[in-house]
């Protein structure tokens, strides 16, 4: 366990000492920012009209109309950022040629596999805290901040995250050129993502199937403010699966 | 022949995932599908055929043998997971985070869910664009992790025209609820809707409850302040039908009366409507006795002594309220029994608030075999005030805890004597057929209903529970859902400027960390 934090440690270092990190999170925050902003100023015209509507009055729910929307974009951001922050984990080393090294070196795979996964995933969880300035503003203008259904989306969009980073892990781990394991890990995360609105059309069995693994379903429970065991399951055991092939990918190496 | 040999695999494995993807997604063009599919079938045969011996020799491998061995393995890990996902999906618990419990159903909705015995179809018609379509999602992934019988099925009005005429669907929005007993319909997208449809569709007969008229009694009809519209529509929701009857008129209580609400007569009802109630009542009727104010006398005196209650003429005055709301004689009961109709808000802890009411107490019944509680009463520091002066004097006063919610029950005579083998006598009277339960409702208050205080605190549930336990509802009795209160942000000037502080500095700042860290770096 010593090896892959180890390893954990020095992954996420490295990406704090290189420019790409700097770029990926200041346009992170610029993105979720503007989201923030759009939503919080139509909220706050949306209050003043419900003044005058008891209707409209029932619908003004901070966790509804704020919380939820901005996550729902954080997803929709996250795809597009994570496959540049999985893309070097592995197809670096294999293009400079560490990958010998490390094979060579007494680190057991499943260490290696696991250490960079946790170095990746702890640089975008630092991004992601970076957005509990929301909240906290909410807090500010008086209203109580929804804390519990924060933490569920936040927890959410953390298993996202990681989802999409054994994803993107197995890809790099399959190839020693980053653009490739960039726009493959793209492509498919893009896939597990609208395989649910395809099951809609299919109807039936295959509906099920594929809304049960479709990413978008399972985390859209999490954004409601709602945690299912079901989906925690899901989410553990799809990132548990991919890191078992990136392992064997990885593995394959000494016998290719 | 070389470009066969080469391409013939990769085109085969495309057509093969064309066709299927057809028959799949476009049902309509399934034929299509198939050709493409057994085209690509071919192809594929063809190019194992042309490759034969490549293949053999790819086999032979020692990568083909660990390759396998890695494809077995991730195979069945896979089986594992899946298992394990579907297991978890067999076999899940749900808590919500949410703050004011957005996605909890109230206690009366998973009652009725939890006693559903067969299936209950929802059909919910609404277009893509609709915006409560994600509201009544949300509603029902909730209804369905509660039971098992509740199906439900989305439709497009708009894709689904004929589906639409059907149903007769005329508005965007309309849920309609199918049980083998019957249907109802909604077009409000809220728990208390649903829940009610459930409960009208699952329910064959409407209970009838008549309220009664000529003495100023509160109406069901009145839509101002201290009218009892609100309430009439929470009853009808709930699948009751209301009548209003002039007992005067009538030579007694009407047989089809589920119960009979005497809801806060200004005058005392005159001896003979007195008679026909308490005649009613001791066949197994069911009455519901509210007092409007400590002054105005219902005349049901002498009902309420033979049940074994006597309400008092004085002004409960609660001196806990004045801290609460404001005013010592709007009594608070917060001290519930164990009894159906207030069991629930006990468990729930909320109390109900009576704007001015008069105390009752526990007497002995004269009729035999009747039961008397006091149901709901007031903390010890209250106390029924006779005087002018709101100060306790033991002499005259009615000491606290006064009783502010009564019931009592019993069965008509006879139920020991019933012979099953008996024949029945044709020629018998009817009206009081032994062993039938007789129940009675008694509130120092009417106020509490009206359309002023219905919806403080738990004063909604207390009267729409007492109604059910009077005509034995027990499915109904319950806590039921609330509206969301509102959560309004208003910007002020500094707000805003903080926000876009927020939204154009903080990435700044980050990016030009990066910047330095950047420069320092090449410096090294």
């Amino acid at each position: 366990m010593r090896t892959t934090f180890a390893i954990a440690r020095r992954e996420l270092y490295a990406y704090f000492v290189s420019p790409l990190a700097y770029v990926v999170i200041g346009f992170f925050l610029a993105v979720t920012g503007l989201f923030f902003d759009l939503f919080v100023r139509s909220y706050s015209q949306y209050t003043l009209q419900a003044g005058m509507n008891p209707y409209m009055a029932e619908q003004l729910n901070l966790h509804d109309a704020l919380i939820r929307p901005l996550y729902s974009n954080f997803h929709v951001i996250l795809l597009f950022i994570v496959p540049l922050v999985s893309m070097r984990l592995l197809a670096e080393e294999k293009k400079q040629g560490t990958a010998e090294l490390l094979l060579t070196a007494p680190v057991k795979t499943s260490e290696l596999v696991l250490g960079k996964f946790l170095g990746a995933l702890s640089f975008l969880i630092v991004i992601m805290l970076l957005t509990v300035q929301y909240p906290l503003f909410l807090w500010i203008s008086g209203s109580a901040p929804p804390l519990g259904s924060f933490l569920s989306a936040f927890g959410g969009a953390c298993l996202l995250a990681g989802a999409f980073l054994s994803v993107g892990l197995f890809m790099s781990s399959l190839t020693e050129n980053q653009i490739v394991a960039a726009v493959t890990c793209f492509v498919l995360l893009l896939v597990l993502w609208v395989i649910g609105f395809a099951g809609q059309m299919a109807g039936g069995k295959v509906e099920t199937l594929f809304k049960a693994i479709s990413l978008t379903e399972n985390t859209e429970e999490f954004s409601k403010g709602v945690v299912d065991t079901k989906n925690v399951v899901f989410f553990l055991s799809f990132i548990a699966f991919n890191l078992f092939l990136t392992q064997r990918a990885v593995e394959s190496r000494r016998w290719r | 022949m070389n470009s066969l040999k080469a391409f013939s695999g990769p085109l085969g494995v495309v057509l093969l995932l064309a066709g299927g993807g057809f028959t799949t997604f476009a049902p309509e063009q399934r034929l299509a599908g198939f050709v493409l599919m057994a085209v690509g079938g071919v192809l594929a045969i063809t190019a194992v055929a042309l490759n034969l011996e490549d293949l053999a020799n790819i086999l032979k491998g020692r990568a083909v043998r660990y390759g396998a061995n890695a494809a077995f393995y991730s195979l069945v890990v896979l089986l594992i997971v899946g298992a394990v996902n579907f297991l978890a999906a067999q076999h899940h618990k749900r808590f919500d985070l949410t703050a004011e419990g957005a996605h909890t159903l109230s206690p009366q909705t998973v009652k009725i869910l939890k006693s559903l015995q067969k299936d209950v179809e929802l059909v919910a018609f609404f277009t893509e664009t609709n915006e409560q379509r994600r509201k009544l999602e949300d509603l029902a992934d909730e209804y369905k992790y509660q039971t098992d019988h509740l199906k439900v099925r989305m439709v497009d009005p708009i894709k689904s025209p004929s589906e639409a005429r059907k149903y007769q669907i005329s508005q965007d929005g309309t849920l309609v609820v199918l049980a083998d007993t019957g249907e109802a319909r909604t077009t409000n997208v809220s728990e208390e809707d649903l829940t009610n449809a459930i409960i009208k569709s699952s329910r064959k007969d409407k209970k009838q409850i008549c309220f009664t008229t000529g003495h100023g009694e509160d109406a069901t009809a009145d839509a101002k302040q201290g009218g009892y519209s609100l309430v009439a529509d929470a009853l009808r929701k709930e699948n009751y039908d209301l009548k209003d009857v002039l007992l005067l008129q009538t030579p007694a209580v009407p047989a089809e009366c589920s119960a009979v609400v005497v809801a806060g007569p200004t005058t005392a009802l005159l001896p003979p409507e007195v008679d026909s109630i308490t005649k009613y009542l001791d066949a197994g009727g069911r009455v519901f006795a509210l007092k409007r104010d400590p002054s105005k006398e219902t005349g049901l005196a002498p009902l309420l002594e033979k049940y074994g209650l006597k309400q008092n003429s004085d002004v409960v005055v609660d001196r806990l309220s004045r801290a609460i709301v404001g005013d010592e004689t709007v009594p608070i009961a917060a001290d519930y029994d164990d009894h159906p109709v207030t069991k629930e808000l006990r468990d729930s802890r909320v109390v109900s608030i009576f704007p001015v009411a008069s105390s009752i107490e526990k007497t002995q019944p004269t009729e035999p075999g009747i039961t008397s509680q006091i149901i709901a009463r007031t903390g010890a520091d209250a106390w029924g005030e006779t005087g002018d002066r709101i100060e306790f004097d033991p002499k005259v006063d009615h000491p606290g805890p006064a009783g502010l919610v009564a019931v009592a029950s019993g069965k008509t005579a006879g139920a020991e004597a019933k012979d099953p083998n008996a024949p029945a006598d044709p020629n018998a009277a009817p009206p009081a057929p032994p062993g039938k339960e007789k129940r009675l409702v008694v509130i120092g208050d009417s106020d509490f209903a009206s359309n002023t205080y219905l919806h403080l605190s738990a004063n909604k549930d207390l009267f729409l529970n007492s109604v059910a336990w009077l005509t034995e509802e027990s499915d109904l009795i319950s806590i039921r859902s609330k509206e969301k209160s509102p959560q309004p942000i208003t910007l002020t000037a500094s707000r805003q400027n903080l926000l876009s502080l927020m939204t154009y500095v903080s990435p700044l700042l980050v990016v030009i960390c990066g910047v330095v860290i950047w420069q320092r770096r090449k410096k090294l």
